[in-house]
Parts: structure tokens; sequence; C-alpha cells
């Protein structure tokens, strides 16, 4: 069977295929949006955070080169009292709209949202994965079916919502057996 | 109150008032951005949303865990949560 997904490592020559991407009409969505393409009502562009944070950046594409979405992933540190954990973080991910809940009639371990993930999950193995152990990202605790999905994928909650409703979540990359925090 | 104390205090008095009024400026920056203004049930939230983004822009260089979530973390580590569900594996490489 053919694959379904390519990914393509994202730079600014693609910045003409991104900027009427449709990831939703709410803000997870616009911001999705803003975030990819840039422009002036992005708050930060993955240009921007690719260029002074480190970040990689993944478009993936459908078999006819249509664009399903794209993944990022950048180093951060996360500390613990006062020291510092390197991870993984993925900073932004999104999938068009007609694309969500996709393809139609394929068991949930095949949708395009967990290739996605499976695919960014590799790619956080091959940072460091000596140095950096584990993958992190924040959701919005009102963004139930990103939270509902990172849960299947293994991702559990670490610590409290921050003062804007955000729960960090945390994969660990290595195998059983390996690195605990701290 | 010694006058030079009394001047430090309103100085400091004004220099709090500067930074809330653009912290204000901001949000209200970001309702206009993010097209919230009239929407008035949903822009206390969105703005929470987009504030919340922001703050998570800049703290992807640093971030604090608390020692009892480290512990939680590491619990569900043992007991083989917080594992990937699926294998990963790498999706092939475009080539157009």
């Amino acid at each position: 069977m053919p694959p379904l997904l390519f990914a393509q490592t994202f730079a600014e020559h693609l910045l003409a295929e991104v900027a009427h991407l449709d990831f939703g009409d709410d803000v997870f969505g616009r911001t999705a949006g803003n975030w990819i393409a840039g422009g002036p009502h992005a708050m930060e562009s993955a240009l921007q955070s690719m260029r002074d944070k480190g970040t990689t950046t993944w478009l993936y594409r459908l078999g006819d080169a249509s664009i399903l979405g794209f993944g990022s992933l950048g180093p951060a540190n996360w500390r613990i009292d006062n020291r510092r954990q390197e991870i993984v973080i993925i900073p932004h991910l999104g999938i068009q709209v007609q694309f969500q809940g996709g393809p139609a009639g394929v068991p949930s371990h095949g949708k395009y949202s967990r290739l996605l993930l499976r695919d960014l999950i590799a790619r956080a193995r091959a940072f460091d994965i000596e140095k950096r152990p584990f993958l992190g990202l924040y959701v919005h605790e009102s963004n139930h079916k990103a939270r509902d999905l990172y849960e299947k994928m293994g991702f559990v909650p670490i610590g409290q919502l921050n003062d804007e409703g955000y729960q960090r979540m945390l994969l660990k990359l290595v195998n059983p057996g390996g690195a605990s925090l701290v | 109150m010694r006058l030079d104390q009394y001047r430090a205090a309103t100085t400091a008095s004004a220099f709090m008032a500067g930074i809330i009024f653009v912290q204000a400026r901001q949000l209200s920056e970001s309702a206009v951005t993010f097209g919230f203004v009239g929407e008035s049930n949903s822009a206390s939230q969105d703005d929470r949303v987009a504030r919340g983004l922001r703050a998570i822009g800049q703290s992807l260089e640093e971030d604090v865990l608390s020692p009892e979530a480290v512990a939680d973390f590491n619990r569900a580590i043992a007991s083989d949560l917080a594992q990937p569900t699926l294998e990963p594996q790498l999706l092939p490489e475009w080539q157009g």
C-alpha cells in the first residue's frame, strides 16, 4: 500500500503555499494558520521560531501534493527547582479542516492525526535522546479533541493548568527502564 | 515620609501604572488581531487562549515544574503510561 503522507521540511520558499490554509475558525485554528503563514496577525511565525529558537517545521502532504497540515519540533528547558531538564517540544501543529478526522473509513490508528504524531515522535527521538529523553507540549483545557488525541498517543498531563488554562503534557521517548525526570 | 522617599514611591507608582497600561493595550490589540471585538461571550476566553499562547512562546526556553508534578510523571513512566502507544514511524520525504 503506498504511503498516505509525506513530510517536507518547511522553508521560506514554501510560504506562498501555506498562505491560505484553513485549520478552522476557532482560536486554535486561526493561531495555527497565522503561525505557519506568518504575516501581520501572527504573534510569532514558524520562520521566526525556526530562526530564533531552533525549531524545525515540516509540511505534511498527501500523494497528490495537497497540504494536510504541519508539525514542528524544537528544544526547550523545563526547570525543576533549580535544575534544568532539556526536552523536545512541539511548538505547533495543525491539520487542515477538510482533513480533520480523516481519512474516512480508516481505523483510528491509521488516521492522519496519528500518522503525523508518530512521525513527530520518531523525529523527536533523533534530536538527542540521551540529552532530551522527553517530548512535551501544551494543550488548552478547552481543546478537548487535541487533548484526547495526545492522551491516546501516550502523553500524560504534568502539573497544574497554568494561569491561561494550558496543560503541559509529556511523553517518554526512550525505552522502558530509561530516563525519568530528575 | 521624607521627600526623596515620596518621590521614589510616586515614580514607582507611575511606572507600575505604565506597565498595566501597556499590558491592557497589548490585550486589546490581541483581541483586534484575532477579530474578537464585539464577540463578548467568547472574547475573554479567546483572549486568555491567545495570552497563553504568547506566554508559551516565551516559556519554550524555560518552564518550572513542581517536584510533585515530576513525581507524578515518574510514576506514570513506571506504570508504562507516558509511552508512545503506537510505534513511532518516520514518513517518507516528499520528493515533489
